[in-house]
């Protein structure tokens, strides 16, 4: 397997481009992004922010300027302390609810309050949550395709039947962990946007329906209408296409204010201050890794790497020791969740491992053929 | 009247699922085993699962995942790429396919897929013609696009002469675009084959589906539509039901 001569992603994640000296587009784009090479000009892209701040303020027909949707997170936390303090727009910050929380990550949502924003907290109905978790993961091996539907879509609800011009989501994905060429400059973040890039992994709204689950239900994650979008005068847009995005900035920042990390990284991580409010964090990427033959740590390494704070060889060690790995506790939790046996969590997760680079050792157990390097 | 198909086409490379443009630069999508699941959930009318890779490096065809796929269909499978004799085709129906695709050998050796058919039936075997179109009209290509080959009237007739049962005819030019069919080629082959086609290459919305659907042809199929769109196919048959086009009732 072919891995990024810089960072440590393989060729087996989707949407990365190589090029000829084999380096991906991800650590391409850091290099526009930190001013290296074809540098992103970072005022320019500001003062087009500022434009659309303008005109959303000019512009709006309800009592809002811009909806900043929340998960409770450092990046959502960061990004309503910018929206509200350093580009002076009242927020309503709007929350898809996490149905497995962590406590921590009930803290950090409750300080919205302190920062001082409109919030609402939507919570799709449990059962039917349940239910598209459990679906998720059978059918894409995401227990989370749910909140990734329902923060991609629930934000443009309220924009539509509030008359809310603008709602800003943090980094752009396609520039931080690679893309298609014409994805990573883009910042707008449309219907489009979300069955392409929307981790919604080809499963959607509409495959849901069931005896369980009628169309009804699931009339929160239909995406508005172009129509209803546009005479709201409502379009999305990434943050982070327009102000450089550096964790190792943001975090002090919404640390002051008292927004707090997990005691430890999560199973399969390697930091401790992202995923903070997704218990079952480390399921989901231990079945990614089981794909793809990477895992959450690598993608955390791999920013730390792009910034220059670690070196190639060390984040390999980390990544080897850290990657696809997962909390039994967690495991039997997830399963009495979703009412499925072992047998099943086991069987399911053996369907979603790419067999072509990995090794069968025993049930549930599975080696990368090749060593990583 | 016989009912007509609505066809989900998944490009593969080992167990990724990649898309083309044009037959060129594939973009790697995601897992091969969550397509399959999702489309097998939506109950398709058949599923056609191509690996592009395998006749172009001579590759034999990933028979595990053949396989599980097989079991996880519900619908009639379809599995194209790689198939240079009747053996490899023998292996892909073990591994329980109802249907190949045959493609390069086609243009290569077609007493090997009368073979095919005389042993599995006509119904078996479908025939993938890609094509383009230059000054001369409508040209034939093997190896997924990469090498010249016989008019389209020559082709349809090679695949009768070998007992192929149905055509799916890609236009090249179109394919990937998004920007809808070629009506024109569509129109034509109409007109050349006596066998029933199944039309691929250009759907960009549901309506695509409707405009195709008018000619005297047995189904659609089409990818990006379901990857980068987000149509699935209960949003694509419900206009064709409004205009009385005979489906089934998935």
């Amino acid at each position: 397997m072919r891995y990024c001569k810089k960072c440590l992603f393989p060729e087996t994640k989707p949407d990365l481009y190589f090029d000829e000296a084999g380096i991906c587009d991800s650590c391409r784009s850091a290099e526009r992004k930190h001013g290296i090479i074809n540098a992103i000009d970072w005022d320019d892209q500001a003062s087009k922010f500022e434009k659309l701040v303008d005109g959303a303020k000019k512009n709006r027909k309800g009592i809002y300027d811009c909806i900043v949707p929340v998960s409770g997170g450092k990046d959502s936390t960061y990004q309503v302390l910018q929206a509200k303090n350093k580009h002076r727009m009242k927020v309503l910050a709007v929350t898809f609810d996490q149905f497995d929380q962590t406590d921590v990550g009930k803290h950090n949502i409750q300080m919205l309050q302190d920062i001082g924003v409109d919030h609402i907290h939507f919570t799709l109905s449990p059962r039917v949550v349940k239910s598209l978790v459990r679906k998720g993961f059978e059918l894409v091996g995401d227990p989370y395709w749910v909140n990734h539907v329902g923060i991609f879509t629930v934000p443009y609800i309220f924009a539509v039947n509030f008359k809310i011009p603008l709602v800003i989501f943090g980094e752009n994905p396609q520039l931080e962990y690679g893309g298609p060429e014409a994805s990573r400059d883009s910042f707008i973040m449309d219907k489009r946007w979300r069955q392409e890039f929307g981790g919604m992994r080809g499963l959607r709204e509409s495959d849901m329906v069931d005896l369980d689950i009628s169309d009804a239900d699931l009339a929160a994650l239909n995406f508005p209408d172009s129509d209803d979008m546009e005479s709201a005068g409502a379009m999305g847009v990434f943050y982070g296409s327009f102000y450089k995005w550096d964790i190792g900035l943001q975090l002090p920042k919404v640390e002051e204010i008292g927004w707090k990390r997990l005691p430890n990284p999560p199973e399969g991580s390697w930091v401790d201050y992202e995923n903070c409010d997704m218990r079952f964090i480390d399921i989901r990427e231990r079945i990614k890794f089981l794909k793809f033959g990477y895992g959450r740590a690598t993608d955390q390494i791999n920013i730390e790497l792009r910034n220059g704070r670690i070196s190639r060889s060390e984040g390999l060690l980390l990544a080897k020791d850290w990657d696809g790995n997962v909390s039994r506790e967690n495991e039997d939790a997830f399963c009495e969740y979703i009412g499925i046996d072992r047998g099943e969590y086991l069987s399911i997760l053996d369907s979603f491992v790419n067999k072509n680079i990995f090794d069968v050792i025993d049930i549930g157990v599975y080696k990368l053929k090749e060593e990583r390097c | 009247m016989l009912k007509k198909r609505v066809i989900p086409v998944v490009q593969l490379m080992g167990n990724t699922v990649v898309k083309t443009v044009n037959f060129m630069n594939p973009r790697q999508v995601g897992d091969a085993t969550a397509t399959v699941k999702v489309f097998s959930a939506r109950s398709a009318d058949e599923l056609v699962l191509i690996d592009i890779e395998a006749s172009k490096y001579s590759k034999q065809p990933n028979f595990d995942f053949i396989e599980f796929a097989a079991k996880n269909c519900s619908m009639p499978l379809t599995i194209g790429g790689g198939i240079d004799s009747f053996d490899t085709a023998k292996k892909i129906f073990s591994a329980g396919a109802d249907k190949v695709l045959i493609g390069s050998l086609l243009h290569e050796k077609l007493t090997e897929v009368e073979k095919i058919a005389t042993h599995y039936g006509q119904q078996a075997v479908v025939a993938a013609i890609d094509c383009r179109k230059d000054k001369a009209g409508y040209i034939t290509y093997s190896s997924s696009g990469g090498e010249k080959s016989v008019s389209l009237e020559r082709h349809f007739s090679n695949a009768v002469e070998c007992g192929a049962g149905e055509i799916l005819l890609t236009s090249i030019d179109q394919e990937g675009l998004m920007e809808g069919f070629d009506l024109e080629l569509i129109q034509e082959s109409v007109e050349l084959s006596s066998l029933p086609i199944v039309v691929n290459g250009g759907a960009g919305n549901a309506q695509d589906f409707v405009e195709c659907m008018k000619f005297d042809i047995s189904g659609v199929a089409a990818s990006s539509v379901f990857l980068w769109e987000g149509l699935t196919i209960k949003d694509i048959k419900s206009p064709l039901r409004d205009i009385q086009i005979p489906l089934t009732n998935f």
